[in-house]
């Protein structure tokens, strides 16, 4: 039986106070340091409160980063602190301690303009005020936000406010050219990462490795980069030892994934997206050879969008059905990935040249 | 009871259809269904208002099978979606329905085939929330034990 919360603080009310030790602190004479991103052509700033949060957010944005114009308003604002480094505190929490609930969400504390949620292991705070643009992004600590995280920072925030702009966040990879890509999905572990990894010495362009946009407002719809970073299991990085001395967490591999800026080390790799022109659905056969086999629009779907719809707060059967509609306009295919990495890329540039 | 209408248990369920096959996500549960055949045909009925009995009716007339069997068949197939929290019962009365259409068929009318339906549980455990945690008093928020 659903049980409502008993918060007696609304979601707008809560969001005030919120921007309101974010503004105190400001016009205390803190520091306020802003970056500004292109995210699919919106302009996204971020507004950060210390510098703490500065190497947790901002490297895997990299790529996406633009001159801050004051004369030109950003699309979307996203004010960002943490409470042990700026001492600026979080508000009490409004709702009950048992209402955090998976994927972020927020029992009883819904709303149509503000949206709300809580993830744990970062600890992370996430608001939209849909009808202002503003987002507030605050947690207990930049040393609480774990590695993963770090590679795939804002989550929750730009995949609200995308959605609201008719983009879907879709976890999935996408590798391709300027011409056309193809769209890596699968639950982890099924080879996204090391389907999208092994492109990168060939000359297909890297989007994505675990998370991209999806534009369906295109025809044929298009993805978006966001995140220029790529996610490994540690006890997989070895299949790519050119790559070792580039990951960013050497010393946590024992508990986290592996995680590289290609900005930093390859940006000539990147590609801000591309045409979709087939989803790929990676499988790890143990065989030398990599070939392609077709698959049916359901099997596109089942391998995007659970994964999907499961790890974002806030989805449900729109996003569900937006999938589906790219599931229908474009075509699947099974990627049965062979030990020799080296063809991975050969097969999909091939495939590309024909489709 | 065979009268009884049924509709998709939304928000927590999200379903669409593509080709021929329905796919059902239960977005609380981590688990997501496939149905095909008579599964994905009963899935359409049941969503579109139509009773159980008008159902097995319509199987019935469109597929070889004893009727009666029939019907507990799809009985039983909608205690299952029910169990699995897929359908909540309707509040719509049994006169309020949709008529279900004569089912496509090809050729003969072929054997009835018991609906089933596929579960798949791989990704429940992308729902567990981080249990590694612990309230922090002064704040009310939750902080990671060291």
């Amino acid at each position: 039986m659903r049980r409502e919360s008993a918060s007696k603080v609304s979601p707008a009310e809560f969001f005030a106070e919120v921007r309101q030790q974010f503004d105190s602190a400001q016009s205390d004479g803190a520091t306020i340091y802003e970056y500004a991103y292109e995210v699919a052509g919106f302009t996204v700033a971020l507004r950060f409160l210390g510098t703490a949060l500065l190497p947790v957010i901002t490297p895997a944005l990299s790529h996406l980063r633009v001159e801050s114009s004051s004369r030109t308003p950003p699309d979307l604002t996203i004010c960002l602190w943490d409470a042990d480094s700026t001492g600026v505190p979080l508000p009490p929490r409004p709702w009950g301690e048992n209402d955090t609930l998976s994927r972020g969400d927020i029992r009883g504390f819904e709303d149509p303009v503000i949206r709300t949620a809580y993830t744990l292991g970062p600890n992370a705070l996430s608001m939209l005020d849909t009808a202002a643009n503003v987002a507030m992004f605050c947690t207990t600590s930049a040393a609480h936000i774990p590695t993963d995280y770090r590679g795939s920072p804002l989550l929750v925030i730009l995949s609200w406010w995308t959605s609201i702009k008719g983009l879907q966040y879709v976890h999935a990879g996408a590798v391709g050219t300027p011409a056309g890509g193809v769209l890596l999905v699968g639950k982890g572990g099924s080879g996204k990462s090391t389907s999208a990894l092994s492109c990168l010495q060939s000359d297909l362009g890297y989007a994505a490795d675990d998370y991209c946009l999806l534009d369906m407002r295109a025809d044929p719809p298009r993805v978006h980069s966001i995140y220029n970073s790529a996610k490994l299991e540690a006890g997989h990085i070895k299949v790519f030892p050119h790559l070792l001395p580039l990951v960013s967490n050497p010393d946590d591999l024992g508990v986290a994934k592996a995680v590289i800026y290609l900005n930093d080390h390859h940006p000539e790799k990147l590609t801000r997206g591309f045409p979709v022109k087939s989803i790929f659905i990676p499988r790890v056969t143990g065989k030398v050879d990599t070939h392609i086999t077709p698959a049916s629009h359901v099997d596109g779907l089942r391998a995007l969008a659970p994964s999907t719809l499961f790890q974002l707060s806030g989805t449900g059967g729109q996003n569900f059905a937006l999938m589906a509609n790219f599931a229908r306009r474009v075509p699947s295919h099974f990627l049965d990935a062979g030990t020799d990495l080296e063809q991975i890329p050969a097969v999909i540039k091939k495939f590309l040249a024909q489709a | 009871m065979a009268l009884r209408t049924y509709g998709v248990n939304a928000p927590l369920v999200a379903t669409e259809k593509l080709d021929k096959e329905v796919m059902v996500v239960h977005l609380a549960k981590g688990n997501y269904y496939s149905l095909t055949g008579t599964g994905a045909a009963i899935w359409d009925l049941l969503t579109s208002g139509c009773s159980e009995t008008a159902i097995a009716s319509a199987m019935a007339e469109t597929y070889t099978g004893d009727p009666v069997a029939i019907q507990q068949s799809i009985e039983r197939f909608v205690s299952e979606l029910c169990a699995e929290e897929l359908l909540v019962v309707s509040d719509l009365a049994a006169t309020d329905v949709a008529q279900p259409q004569a089912l496509p068929a090809d050729g003969d009318r072929p054997n009835f085939a018991a609906p089933q339906l596929e579960k798949y549980t791989d990704m429940q455990e992308l729902l567990l929330i981080d249990p590694i945690h612990e309230v922090n008093d002064d704040h009310g928020w939750p902080k990671m034990k060291p």
